[in-house]
């Protein structure tokens, strides 16, 4: 056996694995809004979550953010039945691009919530209108803050000597 | 863990101090000593401890990371393990840690090994600062003043534990500081225990004396103190040791142009063996007089087999004036 020790060698897998299964069980909530994904969608969007974390450079180790997004965005008034997979797997594309430009400054929920905020109001539940023009809205607000030596809750952690 | 240890297919030289964890494991799964249901249960308890690491780091605000962040993580879990499994000091032991410990123990100890390995630095620091030198070589002055300090604020031993981003330009005994090939605290570790032999040992000889010797040495090839580069004991202890194969009183750093030529005359039939135990008897009363420093006087023994390189080719080609330091006298 070869062995090879990286992060995200096997819990990136694993959440990969169970993803599917956590994305049909947001039904539950999702059939108020008379929302649905069928199975091969779930599985379509957590391949979606699997390549835009790969097409970012990125590593998952935790709940995954497609959960949070898709339970934020099946509120939205622009989603309806017929393209509700389409659109969640769009954005999905979109957070984690946006993740990686605002160099991990906003935690997942804070994104959430500005992309969710963009959609339906500026963007008007225009997905490409949200990529485009209203998220590098704000990511020059974020340079802008970062630049002024604001803290935008950072999401990283610091360390010290004592730090173990 | 079993007292009984196994003979390894292969060699303590084959594996990676530096990532101790992983040539050690990939030594085992080439050889079949970890079965594959037990290679990945190892795999799976690291990347347990770099999730819970990456929820700490992103305060569990982000469920992604850069991989360059997670890569330093991950490689954070790995240097606890490998403290661990180092400070068994022996691969057929790591090999019976890692095939029969609960890793989330072993990662917990190596956690607890790394607090206590920060901790010692600190204890190495002071002993090294209160022992310093307040002599003006800026590189020196850097490493005293400087160094440590920036480290204490920065270093992250949960976060990067194998970063150590200090620049370090005033060489050892021997050895310049990038020749310690270890990394994150050990690195620093291994540094100023070395520093705080050297201070302690320039102590013993007297600061004074130790000042006009370097000064002297300045004078002699041209640099103002401030802007000496070598290391300061390597020019202390060259001198103590040129005057102890004079017979010179201990600790007596001063040497005069026709001492040179007397140890000149004296060692030049020597070769490199010869020279080294003629050091070496030379050196051996410091013994009784560093016996309050038995570490200090073990570190000065160790130069000197590279000592007697130099002194002999210095001897052979005449250069005993640029290698010692001379005084007037």
């Amino acid at each position: 056996m070869e062995f090879k020790l990286q992060p995200g060698s096997a819990c990136g897998s694993l959440v990969s694995r169970q993803l599917p299964q956590e994305i049909l069980a947001t039904n539950r909530e999702a059939a108020q809004y008379g929302l649905r994904l069928t199975e091969p969608e779930a599985a379509m969007l957590a391949q979606t979550n699997q390549d835009a974390i790969a097409a970012q450079d990125r590593i998952e180790f935790g709940r995954s953010a497609a959960l949070p997004l898709i339970e934020a965005f099946m509120r939205s008034s622009y989603l309806a039945p017929d393209n509700y997979a389409e659109t969640l797997s769009e954005l999905l594309d979109i957070f984690y691009e946006a993740k990686e430009t605002c160099n991990d400054l906003v935690s997942d929920e804070q994104l959430i919530r500005v992309m969710f905020a963009d959609f339906e109001t500026t963007s008007g539940g225009d997905t490409e209108r949200l990529r485009s023009y209203d998220l590098p809205r704000f990511y020059d607000y974020m340079r802008k803050m970062v630049s002024r030596g604001i803290p935008a809750k950072p999401a990283r952690g610091e360390g010290a000597a004592d730090d173990v | 863990m079993s007292e009984l240890t196994i003979q390894l297919p292969f060699s303590a030289a084959e594996l990676d101090e530096q990532n101790y964890t992983a040539s050690l494991l990939e030594q085992c799964a080439a050889h079949g000593l970890l079965d594959d249901s037990r290679l990945q249960q190892i795999k799976d308890a690291f990347d347990d401890a770099f999730a819970e690491t990456a929820a700490q780091y992103t305060r569990r605000a982000s469920s992604t990371l850069t991989r360059a962040h997670a890569t330093q993580l991950y490689e954070s879990v790995l240097y606890r393990a490998d403290l661990f499994l180092l400070c068994l000091r022996d691969p057929a032991r790591a090999v019976e840690a890692l095939r029969t410990m609960d890793l989330s123990a072993l990662l917990k100890k190596g956690q607890q090994l790394l607090a206590m390995l920060c901790e010692e630095t600190g204890r190495v620091f002071h002993d090294a600062f209160s022992h310093r030198l307040n002599v003006p070589v800026l590189a020196y002055h850097h490493v005293m003043y400087a160094v440590y300090d920036n480290f204490a604020k920065r270093y992250s031993a949960r976060f990067n534990a194998r970063a150590c981003d200090e620049s370090i330009d005033y060489p050892l005994l021997g050895r310049q500081a990038y020749a310690i090939h270890l990394d994150g605290v050990r690195y620093l570790h291994a540094y100023y225990t070395s520093l705080m032999h050297e201070n302690r040992f320039c102590r013993h000889c007297g600061e004074e004396a130790v000042t006009v010797l370097l000064k002297q040495a300045g004078r002699q090839c041209g640099t103002p103190l401030r802007q000496l580069t070598g290391n300061i004991a390597e020019t202390v202890l060259g001198n103590l040791l040129a005057g102890a194969l004079l017979r010179h009183d201990a600790y007596r750093l001063a040497l005069t142009a026709a001492e040179l030529d007397e140890l000149r005359r004296t060692l030049a039939d020597d070769d490199e063996t010869a020279l080294t135990e003629r050091l070496q008897t030379a050196f051996a009363p410091y013994r009784a007089l560093l016996a309050e420093d038995k570490g200090c006087y073990e570190y000065l023994c160790r130069y000197l087999p590279r000592f007697a390189v130099q002194l002999r080719q210095r001897v052979q080609n005449g250069g005993l004036q640029n290698f010692l330091v001379v005084f007037r006298g």
